[in-house]
């Protein structure tokens, strides 16, 4: 009965035993974890920069609020759509689970189409801003603001190449519950992804600064 | 029956209770109902800042807009992350990173912005410098 007790403790994670730590869990699904832990604190210091330099501005402009530089209502769409990628990457890692296949690869290629979309939106703005003369070395409002944003945009793009990795890369050797920890390791990247937005959304394009 | 197969009884009986544990489908459309819900609260105070700040200050906006964030945060973090049912140590190795990042860069902003640890910032070039 010891011997069955240590089982189970071990084998609590989805029971995948042959890449157990002493945890009970995969080393991947580990390493995953501790990355993520890693990059909250690269977001961090992005974010902590921005909120430093936001009414620091090194050319003396004098910043007002959000208001009256982004485009709120295009930005709550984007910010929708990156949400609703989140819920079509829970239901592919369902599907997996289930060993519906066809379904798995539907919604993963939903994720990454969301993701692009969300990359094009911010394209969008990036060319916007550009246009009214807001570039990137213009001043240090406009440097924190693009690096915190780009490095998000570069993470976003990041995710779709793992999606369509997983996607592509599985044609010949299928897409079955024993693929189940790679699509959750894909699908917790890309949940982090969403969080931080969630994040920069409050903080950068909502919170008022007076 | 052997040890070996009550382990195995056992631990078939685990893992299908928790995968048992984890939302349904439908479940997690309702969860990104929320969470979409959350957001458009989120942008109607944005909307409504003005008025709102009129009636009860600027502060009340600014904290109504953290503690939405901080409850979407978690709604990802604990459903769509699964951190909710998975093994509490991907809790505590996440949020160890969050702390530390909250702590270092709470540290770094108040060394630029509260006037007593800024004596001389001005005078190196660096911002800060409440006077």
């Amino acid at each position: 009965m010891a011997s069955a007790t240590v089982a189970v403790g071990h084998g609590a994670d989805h029971g995948h035993e042959e890449h157990e730590t002493n945890y009970g869990m995969s080393n991947n699904k580990m390493a995953m974890w501790l990355f993520l832990s890693s990059d909250c604190l690269l977001f961090g210091a992005l974010i902590s920069t921005f909120l430093l330099y936001r009414t620091n501005i090194s050319d003396g402009t004098v910043f007002t609020e959000p208001a009256d530089v982004f485009d709120i209502p295009f930005t709550s769409l984007s910010s929708f759509v990156l949400l609703m990628s989140s819920l079509t990457m829970v239901l592919a890692l369902s599907a997996v689970k289930r060993g519906d296949e066809r379904n798995g690869r539907i919604w993963l290629l939903t994720t990454a189409f969301l993701g692009m979309v969300f990359i094009g939106g911010q394209v969008y703005e990036f060319t916007i801003f550009s246009a009214e003369g807001l570039q990137y070395s213009t001043n240090t409002w406009t440097s924190a603001f693009f690096t915190l944003t780009g490095f998000h945009g570069v993470h976003v793009s990041v995710g779709i190449l793992l999606l369509m990795g997983t996607v592509f890369g599985t044609r010949n050797s299928g897409l079955g519950k024993e693929k189940s920890e790679a699509v959750e390791l894909v699908g917790l990247y890309w949940h982090f992804v969403d969080i931080v937005w969630v994040i920069i959304f409050t903080v950068i394009y909502l919170i008022p600064i007076g | 029956m052997s040890v070996t197969e009550n382990t195995d009884v056992a631990h078939d009986h685990v893992v299908d209770d928790h995968h048992d544990d984890h939302p349904s489908d439908s479940s997690y459309v309702l969860i990104a109902l929320g969470l979409a819900f959350l957001t458009a609260v989120e942008v109607g105070l944005f909307v409504l800042e003005d008025w709102i700040g009129d009636n009860f200050g600027l502060g009340s906006v600014k904290i109504a807009l953290v503690a939405l964030m901080i409850i979407k945060f978690w709604i990802v973090g604990a459903y769509f992350m699964h951190l909710k049912f998975d093994n509490p140590i991907l809790t505590q190795l996440f949020v160890f990173g969050l702390v530390l990042a909250l702590v270092v860069y709470f540290i770094m902003l108040s060394a630029f912005e509260f006037s007593f640890w800024n004596d001389g910032l001005e005078d190196q070039g660096l911002p800060g410098g409440i006077s």
